[in-house]
């Protein structure tokens, strides 16, 4: 068979495992060690596969992801994202859908301490459905904000899909870090507009709370102190150059770390974060071994080549190819989570960004957010099975449905970030 | 059969949380090194020798000895709009399919893995500032993987089992994170 | 030999693949300009395809890559992992007399001639193809010029390998920031300097943006990388095409150093518009130098002698011919 031709069946085959529920990290190895073998022979294609596991380990950047994850995961269970989830219901909870609405402020509070956007899903699964629930919120518009919710944390500083993109194509990843946040707070804006949209259409979804005094509101300052604290550390830390990302993450796994034993967290909480940590983090790296294997299987085809080849020699003008890329993303967001998608993706599409003369921090933040689009839309949208996975009695179609009416807003927020890139890099270029 | 998978299940489990914990620990390990640096550097203006070294190597067991235990409690991500329809036989079926083709990946991953060591062991290998040899990282991801993989034998022989009694009991696929 | 005056090469249909990491650069002219001569020559007979960005293979890995066929050629770096080429790292010394990219060139055909090199290659079932060359490098900085031996004490530089030795002999607080976060580093002063090949690194980073000075021509040396090829794969070739790849790689060696120096004109200019000083080498400091180079030459002796390394033998070797 024509090498290019096995490279599309080789997709085929991929896509159709995921389909029937083998988890990517297989799926993508499986297809690429059998590619392997047919193209290279049987002792390369073991021999190519059993490096990765190690070489894609031993990665000083890559080091920042359990970091940023343990920041997350120490805060949760330490019941700091529990402040400041009462915090944001104490403030805003009077408001049309209050407790969507505190739910994305929440959110927001919790992105700026954690680098994957699963697990602040999984938190606010765990600490604001139940309560949106038991104040009579329509349950499927309760779970979609908070898988919706929990996509800020890829935007907002830390963010671990944004490093990964700084490794691929060698950008800086402090750059990086700083262009995420102001398109994170446009997404914030544009979750609440859809909440309170949707409430004023259909006012039973989400009923009104009861009044909470001045007095009360004031309390709750002081317990946002920690995460103002981590954002402080990260964002003046990488800003001002003091540290680099990982030395960032460090420190700042280091103050919450403290801060959850000024809690008192109880040993076996320290434990339940540390398993956390080590199990998020192991998910992303068996994507990224997996996905590796896939990719030295594309490259032998010779298909990523002829992609680029075939749309370079497209006579199109940029904003054309850029529409289509950005369609292509939002496809593939349908069948591959956001960091197999990236590094299946970028060895074709970025040499083309880079020749169409867009910017490549811009390109990375635009990426990521359609990759958060992604992992809230059927059928793989990660954020969603992750809701589904702690709530088995929400189906997953529920979760989707919820979502529904927040996909209006990511086109909106895509077509900021696409007609206003200077949003994107004003804090970057300050830097520079 | 079910007291045969029972009882490696029970041998595994305190094994693979074992490995969990230690990366974990791992975690933190990176966290203290990472501010014994910023200090060295910015009040002592003496930085660590070799810290880049060091974290490269520590990354190793950070991202492999959690493995086996992230598929004990099935943390790896999937799709599963599909399977999640099926039922009793159909469900194994296509349970036992998912799990065949992850024992397969794994132990082509360990059999490679191992040829990895063994090169570094004989050809040699290390790292640039100062000097780790490579074999450590190798030798741990190749025991994370030997745990995985009979993790993974353990949950196909259950599934097969259940192929045949559908219904029954498992201990080994109602498993909640905590 | 330029493609127009050289004969045509009949022959019968091979490809290899070429294992490279990053963007085509620079760095990796010298294997274009390989593959380019021996499909240009065969009429696309022979060809070989270069795969940038780690697709085949990570950087640190090709060698194994090689030992286990999985593609025909590769590039890598000793620098990377030491002890997997322990002889070649003598290219990597620090301050190795080595002026000009002509004679880096020189200096690695001749090793390639060598038994203790060849053996490093014949450890991973490879041979010698090219040398991978970058160009010597200087370290360039903000603030004041380090002009005396005082100044460079606790000066923080990002530097590598043995010319970061040397800079910790120097005095200077040496550590290691990635390259896309260098400029960064260099602009807001966590680094106050960094070590590069020059120019081409200094301004594919940007730093001379951020920069105040730049060492005149010390030779610090360089980083050597290399090409090598599968044995197998060679041995497989047909007479023509190896007698055709020594000349392609007289030409990609001559491509490289053009590319270089094309970039040196530009850069150089980019250089004079920001009005960099130039920190010249005083006596003082070269002194210092020799002083701090020295152990780290014997350093490597007795590490490389370790591994069965005929180290010092090497080492008089290599300055031998550099002093050709
Ligand atoms: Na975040
Ligand atoms: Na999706």
């Amino acid at each position: 068979m024509d090498p290019i031709t096995l490279g599309y069946l080789g997709l085929a085959v991929l896509l159709l495992l995921v389909t029937v529920g083998v988890p990517i990290a297989f799926a993508t190895a499986f297809t690429g060690m059998a590619g392997l073998f047919i193209l290279r022979g049987f002792d390369v294609a073991i021999g190519l596969s059993g490096i990765v596991p190690y070489g894609a380990s031993a990665h000083y950047s890559l080091s920042v992801l359990p970091l940023f994850i343990a920041i997350g995961f120490l805060a949760m269970h330490a019941g700091i994202t529990t402040s400041a989830y009462n915090a944001a219901r104490v403030w805003v909870g009077r408001a049309p859908g209050g407790l969507a609405t505190a739910t994305i402020f929440a959110s927001a509070g919790f992105a700026a301490v954690s680098g994957a956007s699963t697990a602040s899903t999984a938190v606010f699964t765990k600490l604001a459905l139940p309560e949106m629930e038991a104040r009579g919120y329509n349950r499927s518009l309760a779970a979609g904000v908070v898988a919706v919710g929990g996509t800020l944390a890829a935007l907002i500083p830390p963010s671990a899909i944004l490093v990964i993109y700084g490794i691929i194509v060698e950008e800086s990843i402090g750059a990086l870090l700083m262009a995420g946040f102001l398109p994170g707070l446009i997404s914030i804006v544009v979750y609440l507009i859809v909440i309170a949209t949707v409430v004023t259409i259909k006012p039973d979804l989400a009923p009104k709370l009861e009044r909470t005094s001045i007095k009360e509101k004031l309390r709750t300052i002081p317990q946002l102190a920690g995460i103002g604290l981590v954002v402080g550390v990260i964002l003046v830390g990488i800003y001002f150059g003091i540290m680099t990302p990982t030395e960032a993450a460090a420190v700042a796994t280091a103050i919450m770390f403290v801060m959850a034993l000024g809690k008192k967290i109880s040993f076996a909480d320290f434990r339940s974060g540390i398993l956390d940590t080590v199990r998020t983090t192991v998910m992303i790296f068996m994507v990224i071994w997996g996905v590796l294997v896939f990719v030295r299987f594309l490259a032998f085809t010779g298909l990523p080549a002829s992609v680029t080849d075939a749309i370079v020699g497209l006579d199109m003008p940029r904003g054309m190819i850029l529409f289509a890329i950005i369609l292509l993303y939002l496809l593939l967001g349908m069948v591959l989570d956001g960091i197999g998608m990236m590094m299946l993706t970028l060895p074709v599409i970025f040499p083309l960004i880079a020749e169409l003369g867009y910017d490549p921090i811009w390109f990375g933040v635009l990426l990521v957010k359609l990759i958060e689009v992604g992992v809230v839309t059927p059928p793989v949208g990660l954020n969603c099975y992750v809701v589904n996975g702690i709530r088995p009695d929400i189906p997953l179609h529920d979760v989707f449905k919820g979502v529904a009416p927040f996909l209006l807003g990511e086109v909106v927020i895509i077509g900021i970030i696409v007609f206003f890139p200077d949003l994107v890099l004003f804090l970057p270029n300050m830097m520079r | 059969m079910t007291t045969l998978i029972g009882i490696l299940d029970r041998l595994l489990r305190p094994l693979e949380r074992f490995l969990g914990y230690l990366a974990g620990l791992i975690v933190l390990v990176l966290m203290v090194l990472g501010v014994v640096e910023v200090i060295a550097r910015s009040l002592f203006n003496r930085p660590i020798h070799g810290s880049i070294d060091i974290i490269e190597q520590l990354m190793v067991p950070v991202a492999a000895l959690g493995i086996a235990y992230c598929q004990s409690i099935f943390g790896n991500v999937r799709m599963t709009l599909l399977t999640q329809k099926f039922e009793g036989r159909t469900k194994w079926v296509a349970e036992a399919f998912t799990l065949l083709i992850a024992t397969i990946v794994v132990a082509i991953y360990l059999n490679g893995s191992a040829l990895n060591l063994m090169r570094a062991v004989t050809l040699g290998g290390d790292t640039p500032e100062i000097g780790i040899p490579l074999w450590y990282g190798m030798a741990c991801v190749t025991c994370a993987l030997s745990v995985l993989l009979l993790r993974l034998f353990v949950q196909l022989l259950e599934a097969l089992r259940l192929i045949a009694v559908p219904n029954d009991q498992s201990a080994i696929f109602e498993i909640s994170p905590h | 030999p330029t493609s127009a005056t050289a004969a045509e090469v009949e022959g019968p249909e091979v490809k290899w693949n070429l294992s490279l990491w990053g963007a085509r650069r620079g760095f990796s002219e010298g294997l274009e300009g390989l593959a380019q001569y021996v499909s240009e020559q065969t009429d696309g007979n022979f060809e070989i395809e270069l795969h940038y960005g780690e697709v085949l293979s990570a950087s640190k890995e090709n060698l194994d890559g090689l030992y286990l066929g999985a593609f025909e050629a590769a590039a890598f770096c000793p620098i990377y992992h030491p002890a997997k080429t322990p002889a070649l790292s003598v290219l990597d010394l620090a301050f190795l007399p080595v002026e000009t990219l002509a004679e880096r060139r020189d200096l690695i055909e001749s090793l390639y001639q060598d038994p203790a090199i060849i053996a490093d290659f014949a450890k991973w079932k490879a041979l010698p193809l090219m040398g991978v060359m970058m160009p010597n490098y200087q370290a360039m900085g903000a603030g004041d010029p380090p002009t005396t031996l005082e100044d460079w004490q606790g000066l923080r530089i990002s530097s590598a390998g043995g010319v970061g030795e040397v800079m910790a002999g120097l005095g200077a607080s040496v550590t290691l920031v990635t390259a896309p976060d260098m400029f960064q580093s260099l602009e807001r002063g966590m680094i106050e300097a960094a070590t590069f090949p020059y120019t081409y690194a200094f301004a594919s980073y940007r730093l001379h943006e951020v920069s105040d000075w730049v060492t005149d021509n010390w030779s610090m040396g360089a980083v050597v990388c290399h090409s090598a090829m599968s044995e197998s794969a060679y041995n497989a070739l047909p007479e023509q095409y190896k007698t055709l790849l020594d000349e392609a790689v007289e030409f990609g060696y001559d491509l490289q150093i053009q590319k270089y120096n094309e970039v040196d004109v530009e850069n150089e200019a980019l250089f004079e518009a920001e009005e960099l000083y130039r920190v010249p080498m005083t006596d003082e400091i070269d002194a210092a130098i020799a002083a701090a180079v020295q152990p780290s030459w014997d350093a490597w002796i007795e590490s490389a002698s370790a591994e069965g390394v005929p180290a010092q033998e090497l080492l008089d070797k290599v300055l031998e011919a550099a002093a050709e």
